[in-house]
């Protein structure tokens, strides 16, 4: 039986009862855990009053070995961000990243450069960045993190270079040779842009030189990831409703 | 014996199992709920027998406000002393009693009966939205065929109430109805030190004036 003490975000809740509550919490140094926390709802509880999704927090937990649910002991809120709930289009965009998140990472397996992207990520929804660049950085940062980094190096692009390239999940990034079904045809401005992305471009620098460029980058990486998960997240098409159902 | 290997007789058997469905109800508190009517009257037992089937079979939702009611359109819809022109939308028939006992408000309701949850998969045709959309465009279709001026989001404070919130403002501004939210903030008769952070942060976003109270849909600013 481990006692943990993290920093973390509640990417997922549940009502347990009318005064619990089930979290799926992402730790800074812990990774994704699931907890129960026993009257979290209550007013004067150690839960600041209930976990809210997608707010930061200092956690103490009770991991017991064997068990996937652990026991919150307490929860103190140290971050909301406001944007997200004030705003629709911001709040479709942290829904999708943390749905993301979610569904990428394994339990209690630690990922301290997705919590610290998730973070930033938030930090710059707050301050009214540009949502492509937000999506394209944090989803280079998560499919980084989990050993899905695209390839883009291999190819040289440059004003002689094609128009196009062909992008292939499976191989996770550029290939070369004929179109076949399974492969992406992308423009050379939209891999440009995730290069620079990747090269640790100055976070809006790209956006403001290629708005169109970058949201297709973020548009190719959540495509991307939805292959690599099999399965479509719910909450892709309220971001990129062209993409829903399956499109590319 | 009953024919499930249990001791009861195969009708307690069934009534414990019905209380065992309920919510919060163990199985040792069903049998205990089932040993009460066992020993109540049969008057007593026949009473809530009736009133479960009074309810399942006589209460629906009001057509206007999808409020729980057993005549349609409801009691609060077909009230012509209510102010039918502001429209205060709530998750659940729960809210609405809560915000009725208040006895502050003398307006319009209309119940969502849910709210979104995009991690699930739960989106917005799972909530009455277009029924509210169609209040909005027609008076016809809104309580005493009143047009409506204002819709006030009464939707808990939480990231799936405020998801919400967002959702039904994009869809009503679109029409050009003038949207407003519940104040947020701090309990009366509360404690700031033992405030957390976002109920603080939320009460220094809507503070508001000492010397003016606050309107109420029945006292409006100037009127």
């Amino acid at each position: 039986m481990a006692t943990i003490k993290d920093q973390a975000l509640c990417i997922r809740q549940w009502d347990f009862s009318e005064t619990s509550q089930t979290v799926s919490l992402l730790g800074r140094e812990t990774g994704l855990f699931r907890a129960i926390a026993k009257g979290s709802r209550r007013p004067k509880s150690s839960f600041s009053g209930g976990i809210d999704l997608l707010t930061r927090g200092d956690v103490v937990a009770i991991i017991k070995p064997g068990r996937e649910l652990a026991t919150l002991t307490e929860w103190g809120l140290s971050r909301v961000w406001w944007r997200i709930r004030r705003d629709v289009h911001a709040n479709r965009v942290a829904y999708f990243m943390s749905d993301c998140a979610s569904r990428m990472l394994d339990l209690q397996d630690p990922h301290p450069g997705v919590f610290d992207g998730l973070v930033q990520a938030m930090d710059q929804i707050e301050n009214g960045d540009p949502s492509p660049c937000i999506l394209t950085r944090f989803l280079l940062v998560l499919l980084s993190d989990t050993g899905y980094r695209p390839r883009f190096d291999h190819v040289e692009l440059g004003t002689d270079g094609p128009d196009s390239m062909l992008f292939s999940p499976q191989e996770g990034g550029l290939v070369e040779g004929v179109e076949v079904p399974g492969t992406w045809r992308v423009r050379s401005s939209t891999i440009e842009v995730l290069k620079a992305f990747q090269q640790g471009a100055d976070h809006e620098q790209p956006f403001h030189e290629r708005p169109e460029a970058t949201n297709r980058a973020a548009k190719l990486l959540a495509a991307y990831l939805r292959e690599l998960l099999g399965s479509e997240p719910p909450t892709l098409s309220l971001v990129f409703p062209d993409l829903a159902g399956g499109r590319v | 014996m009953s024919a499930s290997g249990s001791a009861y007789p195969d009708s307690v058997d069934r009534l414990i199992d019905e209380f065992a469905s309920l919510p919060g109800i163990g199985r040792r508190s069903a049998e205990r709920l089932a040993f009460f009517l066992l020993k109540a009257s049969t008057d007593e037992a026949m009473g809530l027998a009736r009133a479960i089937e009074d309810v399942k079979n006589n209460v629906g939702h009001c057509s206007i406000c999808w409020n729980l009611t057993d005549s349609d359109p409801c009691q609060l819809c077909t009230d012509e002393q209510r102010d039918h022109s502001r429209v205060l939308v709530v998750e659940q028939p729960r809210d609405l009693i809560a915000l009725e006992q208040t006895g502050m408000y003398r307006g319009g309701y209309h119940v969502l009966l849910g709210r979104l949850d995009p991690l699930s998969g739960v989106g917005e045709d799972t909530i009455t939205l277009d029924a509210l959309i169609d209040r909005v465009q027609d008076p016809a279709r809104n309580a005493t065929g009143s047009p409506v001026e204002e819709v006030i989001l009464g939707l808990n404070p939480d990231m799936e109430g405020d998801s919400t919130a967002l959702l039904v403002a994009e869809r009503l501004e679109a029409l050009g109805i003038q949207v407003t939210r519940l104040a947020r903030g701090l309990p009366s008769g509360s404690q700031i030190e033992y405030a957390n952070p976002a109920v603080l942060a939320d009460a220094i976003h809507g503070r508001s004036s000492v010397s003016d109270p606050p309107a109420t849909p029945t006292q409006r600013p100037g009127g």
